[in-house]
């Protein structure tokens, strides 16, 4: 729908880092309009996992993973609605951020799910993440949801360890449906955050369990109403307008859109209309709150929480594109932090079967500098090969 | 040879010591890029200025003016920031910027 855009600004995060004397390479490859978690849904084609180019390299931000994992650029942008950043960096071994909703400023983000949705650094090291976050997040007058972070600086003291830190580990992020070797590095990486002085407690959020049923219901929801632009009046692709009425002409631009933008387009006209809000847009803000609630009164006990980023491997490219529930149930261990506007990151931990696990890590809001501690203890416990492409 | 492997934080250390430059890693990046991004598909588009910035930084590194805390760091784009990069088409553009860097090698020579 945009493939001939050319942006006539740039979003504040550019700005920033071209301030900085950064660089961009340029552009890399989603699913579009971030709607996805694999790449396949990309207008463009899918990118392919540089572990093993027959699996999917996660998504949205999957060309932003693949580009860093495989050495074609050192740091990389995405954006997390869903797990967008944190998903495809678990599956291709690169570190992936979400910071606290507000931290990092969304103008100029093409809009998918404005409540929940951040902008994120995928990098190589938890310090690099640390060191990009330093340079884009804090207040900006053209996005009225960002937070003043007193200009914090993540990356001193990132040494600072875990010694003392209680660390609850979310028991309904690791039950049902987990593959057994996601379960396995799980219990490794607690072992080796209690080996370096962390106390790990097992703690239960119930509302994890409707999370993802909520979380596409009011993303549908966003997306449905941001997504009305693109009625190619506005923007969209060059075709005349002999021959049709308004709406004739609508329904044939909109016809461009993907199967996964049109499924969350149209759950997304369904969901909040008159007579089915309160059956199921409303249900699903009751869960956020309450969701919320619990992560709460958790972080009250615990200075942080951990679970696997994500609960299977990377699947084979196909595998699952004809499943979109199974396809949807992949992001239950990623949806609460965006759900709660919570920071969590993804560490490459382990490499198995030739395929990497990213485990977890979640703290509470404005808690990013220590949960980038924390998150640089765990990185610092594992050695990991690299990709061979 | 170049190392492409390292960190944000290790280049803007090699750089600021003046162990590598920007354009030199530009070009390597783009040569990898160009190498294996047909079996990845992770590029949709170039930016055709980034050697053109990457001279720049170099420039101002060598005569002493303020840089910036990235010192030339490359970083890329998901599509969903908007910016003022140019859409081109990924190798078409990397090969082009190789050419370029050939033929100023060849003048050097």
């Amino acid at each position: 729908m945009l493939e001939n855009f050319v942006a006539p600004y740039d979003a504040t995060v550019i700005s920033k880092l071209k301030k900085q004397d950064a660089i961009f390479i340029g552009k890399v490859n989603m699913d579009e309009f971030a709607m996805g978690l694999s790449t396949e849904f990309s207008a463009f084609g899918p990118s392919k996992n540089p572990w093993n180019t027959d699996y999917v390299p996660g998504g949205s931000s999957g060309g932003s993973a693949v580009s860093v994992s495989s050495f074609e650029c050192i740091a990389s942008l995405g954006s997390d609605t869903g797990g967008s950043v944190r998903n495809p960096a678990s599956f291709c071994s690169t570190v992936g951020y979400k910071p606290t909703y507000g931290l990092i400023s969304r103008y100029g983000l093409i809009s998918y799910a404005n409540s929940i949705e951040q902008i994120g650094p995928l990098t190589r090291t938890v310090k690099d993440a640390a060191f990009m976050l330093n340079l884009i997040a804090g207040v900006d007058p053209n996005d009225n949801t960002t937070v003043n972070n007193n200009n914090e600086d993540y990356l001193s003291e990132i040494n600072s360890g875990i010694e003392g830190k209680k660390i609850g580990i979310i028991t309904d992020m690791i039950g049902d449906g987990i593959d057994p070797e996601v379960l396995t590095a799980t219990k490794e990486a607690i072992s080796k955050l209690e080996g370096l002085g962390a106390t790990c407690e097992e703690v239960s959020l119930d509302m994890v369990k409707y999370s993802v049923a909520a979380y596409y219901t009011i993303t549908a929801t966003e997306a449905g109403s941001n997504l009305a632009r693109y009625d190619n009046l506005r923007y969209g692709y060059d075709f005349p307008v002999e021959g049709y009425e308004f709406n004739s002409y609508i329904s044939k631009a909109r016809k461009n859109l993907g199967p996964e933008v049109t499924r969350r387009m149209i759950i997304g006209g369904f969901v909040p209309s008159a007579g089915h809000a309160g059956k199921y847009f409303l249900k699903a803000m009751k869960v956020k709150s309450k969701l919320t609630k619990e992560i709460n009164e958790a972080f009250k006990k615990f200075d942080l929480l951990i679970s696997p980023t994500v609960p299977v491997q990377p699947f084979k490219i196909g595998e699952k594109i004809d499943d979109p529930v199974s396809l949807f149930l992949i992001d239950i261990n990623t949806v609460t932090a965006n759900l709660t506007g919570k920071p969590a990151v993804s560490i490459p931990f382990k490499i198995v079967n030739g395929l990497p696990i990213g485990i977890q890590l979640m703290a509470d809001s404005m808690n990013d500098k220590l949960l980038l501690q924390a998150a640089h203890a765990l990185e610092q416990t594992v050695r990991l090969p690299e990709v061979s492409i | 040879m170049m190392n492409l492997k390292i960190s944000a934080l290790e280049f803007v250390e090699e750089v600021k010591n003046g162990n590598i430059s920007v354009e030199d890693f530009i070009g390597k990046t783009l040569e990898r890029i160009n190498n294996i991004d047909d079996k990845l598909h992770a590029f949709l588009s170039i930016n055709e200025d980034a050697i053109d910035q990457a001279k720049n930084i170099d420039k101002k590194i060598k005569s002493g003016e303020n840089v910036g805390a990235c010192f030339g760091c490359q970083f890329q784009l998901k599509i969903t920031c908007v910016s003022k990069v140019v859409k081109l088409h990924v190798h078409q553009k990397c090969l082009k910027i190789l050419l370029h860097l050939m033929m100023r090698q060849s003048f050097q020579n």
